[in-house]
C-alpha cells in the first residue's frame, strides 16, 4: 500500500520454542483504524511491543513513514510519533493525573533533560494537559493520585498516556480490558474520535468494539496471519470461524 | 518543621560552629563537623542515585577514594601548588570513574547492580593497594606544607556542602529531575513516553560520583592521609546506611544521616569499637518506620 504508514514484513520472533511471530506481514494505512485479533498467546502483544521496539524482532523488517526502524531505539521511535498502551495498566501511581501527563508532554516538547528550571508545567503544556484528559473524560480528576482512580478510570488514563507524546501511530493493547458496559461504549466513542488524525492498530478481544471501530481487521494465530480484511469479509471467512471462532 | 527550613537550620548551625570552635580553643570540635560536612557531600551524591533514581548502589565510597587519592597525589607532586586545582581534578575523577562503572552497572537492575557496583568498589580497592608508589596497602602521608590551615578547610567543606545542596534540590525539582523519580516508579513507561532513561541515569550517576571525588578530596586534605580503607565496601554500605537512616529521597536525609552518624560515632566509640550495632539498630528502625527516615521524622510527617 503506497500510502502506508506502518508496514511490517517477515517479522519472526521466538521465545524458546514458541514462535509468538512466524513471518507477520502487516501495513497500516494512513489514518486507518486496524484491529488485530486472535485467540490468548497468538502473539499480539508480542507484534506490538515490536513495533514499538520493547522486543527485538529475530527477523523481518518494520518501516514506518517510510523509515526502517526495525533497530531503532524506543525513545527514538516515540519522538517519530509511535506511542502505546499497555494490556496491563502502566502509570505513576503516586502522581496526580496532571503530573502523569506532565512526562509524556516534556518529552515531546524536548524540555524533559532540563536540569536547573522548575519541573512545573509552562501555561501551554498545561493546556494541553487539560486537553488530553478533557478528551479522555478525565478532566474532574486531573489533581487526583493515580492510586486512587477506579479502574475504568485508570483505562482512560491508559490512553491519556498514550496520548500524551502526541503520536501519530497508536498501538492500543486491550483498551477494553475490565470495562463494563457503560465504560465500554465511552471507550468506542472515545477512539472513534481518534480515527482518520491519529492512524491506529487496535489489538482487542471485544468483538462488538472491533467491528464497531475497525477499518480493516487482521487475524493472527499461533504467530502467523490467517487472514485480512474487513469486518464483513472476516465475519464470513470458514478459516477464521474454524480458527478463532472455535466453530467446526 | 519543613525539610528546607531544616536544612537551612543546620547549615547556619554549621556556619557559626566551626569558626568559633576554632577561635574558642576547641579544633577537634571543627575538625569534627569537618568530617561531618564531607560525609554529607557525599551522602547527597549518593541519595541522587540511590534515592532519587531508586538504585542501590553499593560501590559509591570508590568515588570518594578516587577524589582523595587524585587530591593527595596532586598534593605530594605539587603539580599544580592550588588546592583549587587540586579539588577540580578530583571532582572530575570521580565523576569520571563514576560515569565508567555507571556505564557498565546501568545495564543491569536489581541484585546484579547491587553486585557489580559492589565489584567495582572493590577493584578500586585493589587498585589503590597496588600502588606502590604511593604507599600501597599503607596509604600515604601528605606534606603538612601542602594542607591548608583548619579554617580555610572548614570554609571549603562548609562551601562544598551548600553548593552540593544547592545543585541536588535544583535537579530534584527540575523537570529531569522528576522524570528520574517517576522512572525510579516505572522504568518502562517512561521508557515509553520517550525518554532514554539509561542516559538520564548515567548524568545523574557521573554528578553523584563528582560530589563524592569532590568530597574525597577534602576529606584527603582534612585527614592528611589517604589509605585504601577508604574505598573498602564496608565505608560503601554505610554511606548507604546513612542516606537510608537520615531519609532517602528527601534534601535534608544526607544531612541528618550524617549527623546520626557522627554523632554516635563520636559519643559511642569511646565506650565501644561496636558502636555500628546502635547504628544498625538506627537503620532496622528507618526501615521499618518507612522510606522518609530521620527527615520524615524531624518534619513530622511520615510518606
Ligand atoms: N517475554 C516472553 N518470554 C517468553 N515467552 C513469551 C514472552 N512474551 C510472550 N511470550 C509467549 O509468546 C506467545 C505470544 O504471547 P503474546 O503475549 O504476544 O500473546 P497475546 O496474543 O498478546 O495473548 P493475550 O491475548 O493473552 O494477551 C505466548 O505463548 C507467550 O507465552
Ligand atoms: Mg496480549
Amino acid at each position: 500500500m503506497s500510502d502506508s504508514i506502518l508496514s511490517v514484513t517477515g517479522l519472526v520472533k521466538r521465545f524458546g520454542g514458541v514462535a509468538a511471530s512466524a513471518g507477520v506481514d502487516l501495513a497500516v494505512a494512513s489514518g486507518e483504524l486496524h484491529a488485530i485479533i486472535g485467540p490468548n498467546g497468538s502473539g499480539k502483544t508480542t507484534l506490538l511491543s515490536q513495533i514499538f521496539g520493547e522486543v527485538r524482532p529475530d527477523a523481518g523488517a518494520i518501516t514506518f513513514a517510510g523509515r526502517n526502524i526495525t533497530g531503532t531505539p524506543i525513545h527514538t521511535r516515540v519522538l517519530m510519533g509511535i506511542s502505546r498502551s499497555y494490556q496491563i495498566t502502566s502509570n505513576f501511581p503516586y502522581a496526580t493525573l496532571r503530573a502523569n501527563l506532565a512526562f509524556g508532554l516534556q518529552s515531546h516538547a524536548r524540555v524533559a533533560h532540563r536540569f536547573w528550571r522548575r519541573a512545573s508545567l509552562s501555561d501551554a503544556m498545561q493546556a494541553e494537559a487539560d486537553a488530553i484528559l478533557k478528551q479522555v473524560g478525565l478532566s474532574h480528576r486531573a489533581d487526583t493520585l493515580v492510586n486512587d482512580l477506579a479502574h475504568g478510570e485508570h483505562r482512560q488514563l491508559e490512553l491519556a498516556l498514550a496520548l500524551s507524546t502526541h503520536p501519530r501511530l497508536l498501538l492500543l493493547d486491550e483498551p477494553f480490558a475490565g470495562l463494563g458496559a457503560a465504560e465500554g461504549k465511552a471507550m468506542v466513542r472515545l477512539i472513534a474520535s481518534l480515527k482518520g488524525t491519529h492512524s491506529i492498530i487496535l489489538v482487542e478481544h471485544d468483538m462488538d468494539a472491533v467491528f464497531a471501530l475497525a477499518d480493516r481487521i487482521t487475524v493472527l494465530a499461533e504467530g502467523r496471519v490467517l487472514a485480512t480484511g474487513s469486518g464483513d469479509d472476516l465475519r464470513t471467512s470458514a478459516a477464521v470461524r474454524a480458527a478463532y471462532l472455535g466453530e467446526p | 518543621m519543613s525539610r528546607i527550613a531544616i536544612v537551612a537550620a543546620l547549615l547556619g548551625l554549621l556556619a557559626v560552629a566551626g569558626p568559633l570552635a576554632i577561635w574558642g580553643g576547641q579544633p577537634y570540635l571543627a575538625f569534627v563537623l569537618t568530617r561531618l560536612m564531607l560525609l554529607a557531600v557525599a551522602g547527597v551524591g549518593l541519595n541522587l542515585v540511590l534515592g532519587y533514581c531508586g538504585l542501590a548502589s553499593f560501590g559509591h565510597a570508590a568515588f570518594i577514594g578516587v577524589g582523595a587519592y587524585v587530591a593527595a597525589i596532586a598534593a605530594t607532586e605539587a603539580f599544580t601548588g592550588s588546592v583549587w586545582a587540586d579539588l577540580a581534578a578530583a571532582t572530575a575523577a570521580g565523576a569520571i570513574a563514576a560515569a565508567m562503572v555507571g556505564a557498565i552497572s546501568l545495564r543491569t537492575r536489581g541484585i546484579a547492580f547491587i553486585l557489580i557496583t559492589l565489584a567495582f568498589g572493590q577493584m578500586a580497592y585493589y587498585a589503590a593497594i597496588s600502588l606502590e608508589r604511593y604507599g600501597g596497602d599503607d596509604g600515604m602521608r601528605i606534606p603538612a606544607a601542602a594542607l591548608p590551615a583548619d579554617l580555610t578547610l572548614y570554609g571549603l567543606a562548609f562551601a562544598l556542602l551548600a553548593v552540593a545542596l544547592f545543585v541536588s534540590h535544583q535537579i530534584v525539582h527540575s523537570p529531569y529531575g522528576t522524570i528520574l523519580q517517576g522512572a525510579a516508579a516505572n522504568e518502562r513507561r517512561m521508557t515509553a513516553l520517550g525518554i532514554p532513561v539509561g542516559r538520564y541515569r548515567l548524568a545523574a550517576y557521573a554528578v553523584s560520583g563528582a560530589l563524592c571525588g569532590a568530597a574525597g578530596a577534602l576529606q584527603a586534605v582534612h585527614d592528611g592521609y589517604v589509605s585504601p580503607g577508604l574505598m573498602a565496601w564496608p565505608r560503601s554500605a554505610e554511606l548507604v546506611a546513612m542516606v537510608l537512616v537520615g531519609g532517602a529521597a528527601t534534601t535534608s536525609g544526607p544531612l541528618l544521616g550524617a549527623l546520626a552518624f557522627t554523632a554516635l560515632d563520636e559519643v559511642l566509640s569511646g565506650w565501644t569499637d561496636h558502636w555500628r550495632i546502635a547504628f544498625g539498630v538506627l537503620l532496622v528502625a528507618a526501615a521499618l518506620i518507612g522510606r522518609g527516615g530521620l527527615a520524615a521524622f524531624v518534619a513530622g510527617r511520615r510518606e
